[in-house]
């Protein structure tokens, strides 16, 4: 277990432009608390890869103040293009990665070995990355990240070109860095798979933060006390209720999305047991990321 | 500096790995002294006619005529009348030598004003001609038995002498090692500059385009990440230069005991001279080597060395940054351009340099960092004063410093910028 820091990342009106004067990120502020997952979203475009670089100390900002407590040898970096010595084998990357970030001579291998075997590498460890299926090469670039056991890990776009199961030993490994106490900033379209692990989001756009929250607060905020259904049969029921949605599911069951007051929930599901219907489940219907973060760009646009 | 080792590891290492290295590495010295002996020997062996004068008393014309006939070597021009006026009027003419034969008995001995002949070959036919001459008047005059075995004895034996003559073949010949010498030499750093300074500028294209630079950032700053490139890459050039040396230095020992060079320096000529028939040809043997003899080469290999590290460092730092400035071949060509030209112009202005080696162009050439590399080594058989090689060097490192100082910066800003098409100007300026 990592022992996370108590200072926290943070940004305070921090710009950078370039060319001069195209700016990238307009007096940008947020926290990212020590072992929080964090989602960076945001359309293309956005400034996403320059906040991150920043973050990994690739690039200075122009104006502001930027309060990273990580050394650079604390930082786990993975670039939204992955980028790797073709000729060099797994084990070599590996142990020149570990390496650069100081890890002790006599243990770069045990860090590298920990590293192949977390991604499932061992059968590919003496081969060239030239001879690697694109699938492997990203798990290969992702264990670069992580070999020197990182307290802080950026994530540029992790998911893509990771197949269903490739993606879910990335979550896994994601929960894991996250229970060491690990900081994660992520940087991903995968809504789906953001609204799960993230504890907080930050959607920046034009290179403005327009939204820094946590996912709690962020899904409370945009319920519209709407409620997820399932009834057994097929026949829509009368009610005094909008229906929003309603589709039969493969069990032949209804599922309706019906709108109502938290208060006269109770009423809503009596009324359905009176007119025959048994209620089979009930849960709080949120907007999905995926609508939030459109919604949020429209109304920015 | 653990940061700077581990890239300059990473990129020996990359190299040593690649067969290509190898082959250059063992085949590289014969190839290249494939390329520069081939031309050296064709253009020995491109004939020129010689035009040689012969002062001769009118009397012995017909035997003039009958023993000097001109061949494909030598066009010869007897001529009559006061010596002084002769040597006069040689002396404005293009002819290539003058001799005089008005001595009624034949001498060991012949003064002979030689401009401009070097072949044995062409020394030779002389000498025959001027036993032959002699020959012919004798017969003429009824030799007794007794005196034509004189002359007989004396076949082959006559010396044409001429001190001026020896020290223009010496020095002629000096100035023909040391000008292949040192032509060589620029080839070779010429090559190897733009060979591994290319490949810098290839491999840090390729690593920005596919972020392997974005990453090593992470760890390092740029002026790290740019010296450990150039450092890493010069080293295994370095190694490949001493590879060469090795096999360069045994096979011209090899070469020197299996052509017994040893007899023709400078200590055993004269016994060679009494062993060897053809004793025109051993004194070229002779001349070839006390030239190699008097060439100063630990010093141009150790000038070499330093001028190759200050010239591969300059080089390689620029074409470095170009390649983080580029993403294509394209825009490789686009920003080569003008780093290349300055290095071209002095190699073609070689001639020049070695023609006039205290010339202003060559001096000037000295001490524009661009162009000294070429220029010191191209001079430096020639007298090059060591307060000029100290000046140019110390230039030459003090521009590199600066580069390598401000150049991390331009390369970290220009290695993060992708998608834009960039120039010098730009480059520098950091934009």
């Amino acid at each position: 277990m990592l022992n996370p820091k108590n200072t926290s990342i943070r940004f305070t009106n921090v710009s950078k432009t370039f060319d001069g004067n195209k700016s990238v990120l307009n007096k940008i502020s947020f926290e990212i608390q020590a072992g929080q997952i964090v989602g960076l979203l945001g359309p293309n475009g956005a400034g996403k890869t320059t906040l991150l670089r920043l973050l990994a100390n690739i690039q200075e900002a122009d104006n502001g103040e930027i309060i990273q407590p990580f050394k650079s040898t604390e930082i786990g970096y993975l670039p939204e293009e992955r980028g790797l010595y073709k000729k060099m084998t797994v084990c070599e990357q590996l142990v020149f990665f570990a390496s650069l970030k100081e890890i002790p001579k006599n243990q770069v291998k045990t860090f590298a070995n920990k590293a192949l075997q977390k991604l499932e590498l061992e059968d590919v460890t003496n081969k060239p990355i030239e001879q690697l299926s694109k699938g492997n090469q990203q798990k290969v670039q992702l264990a670069c990240a992580i070999v020197h056991e990182p307290k802080f890990l950026i994530l540029d776009e992790p998911f893509s070109g990771f197949d269903p199961i490739n993606a879910a030993l990335l979550l896994n490994l994601i929960k894991e860095k996250h229970q060491e106490g690990c900081t994660l900033l992520i940087s991903s379209h995968r809504m789906e798979q953001m609204e799960n692990i993230c504890e907080k989001i930050i959607l920046l756009n034009k290179g403005k933060i327009i939204l820094n929250e946590t996912t709690q607060n962020l899904f409370s905020q945009n319920f519209n006390n709407q409620y997820f259904i399932t009834i057994k049969g097929s026949k829509i029921p009368t009610l005094n209720y909008k229906i929003i949605n309603s589709k039969v599911n493969i069990l032949k069951n209804l599922e309706l999305i019906i709108e109502c007051n938290k208060e006269e929930l109770s009423i809503l599901i009596s009324a359905l047991q009176n007119k025959g219907n048994e209620v089979l489940s009930l849960q709080a219907h949120y907007k999905s990321l995926n609508e939030i973060f459109i919604g949020k760009i429209k109304n920015n646009e | 500096m653990n940061k700077i080792l581990l890239i300059i590891q990473k990129e020996i290492k990359q190299r040593l790995q690649s067969r290509v290295f190898w082959i250059m590495t063992l085949l590289g010295p014969f190839i290249l002294s494939a390329l520069l002996i081939v031309p050296i020997g064709l253009q020995m062996n491109s004939h020129k006619q010689v035009i040689i004068e012969i002062g001769y008393n009118r009397e012995d014309e017909t035997e003039m005529n009958a023993a000097f006939k001109n061949s494909d070597e030598i066009r010869f021009i007897p001529i009559t009348g006061e010596e002084e006026n002769i040597k006069l009027q040689f002396v404005n003419s293009s002819y290539d030598a003058l001799l005089f034969l008005k001595s009624d008995t034949l001498p060991k001995i012949i003064q002979f004003h030689n401009q401009n002949i070097y072949e044995a070959k062409v020394i030779n036919q002389l000498q025959e001609r001027i036993f032959n001459f002699y020959q012919l008047k004798f017969e003429k005059k009824h030799l007794s038995p007794e005196l034509k075995e004189k002359l007989s004895a004396l076949k082959g034996k006559i010396k044409l002498e001429n001190k001026s003559y020896e020290q223009v073949r010496h020095d002629t010949m000096y100035n023909s090692v040391a000008s292949s010498l040192s032509l060589g030499a620029a080839i070779i750093l010429y090559f190897f500059m733009m060979l591994y300074g290319l490949q810098i500028m290839r491999s840090t294209s390729e690593e920005k385009q596919n972020r392997v630079l974005e990453v090593l950032l992470t760890s390092m700053s740029g002026t790290q990440l740019l010296l450990g490139k150039v450092i890493g890459v010069g080293a295994a050039c370095m190694l490949q230069f001493i590879v060469w040396i090795g096999i360069s230095s045994g096979v011209s020992k090899l070469f020197y005991s299996h052509f017994q060079l040893d007899m023709y320096a400078k200590n055993s000529i004269e016994n060679t001279l009494q062993i060897l028939p053809n004793k025109s040809q051993a004194m070229e043997m002779f001349h070839f080597v006390e030239a190699i003899q008097k060439f100063n080469l630990i010093g141009f290999v150790l000038l070499f060395l330093i001028t190759f590290i200050a010239g591969y460092l300059f080089y390689a730092l620029l074409l470095a940054l170009a390649g983080a400035a580029t993403e294509s071949e394209n825009d490789h060509q686009h920003l080569l351009f003008p780093i290349t030209i300055p290095l071209f112009i002095s190699f073609l202005f070689a001639q020049n340099i070695i023609q006039a080696p205290d010339g202003l162009l060559a001096k000037c050439f000295t001490y524009i960092p661009f162009t000294s590399p070429i220029a010191l080594i191209l001079r430096f058989p020639f007298g090059l004063q060591m307060h000029e090689i100290m000046l140019s060097l110390s230039e030459l490192f003090l521009f590199t410093f600066l580069l390598s100082k401000y150049g991390g910066k331009i390369f970290k800003r220009t290695l993060l910028t992708h998608g834009k098409k960039m120039d010098w100007i730009k480059i520098l300026l950091g934009k």
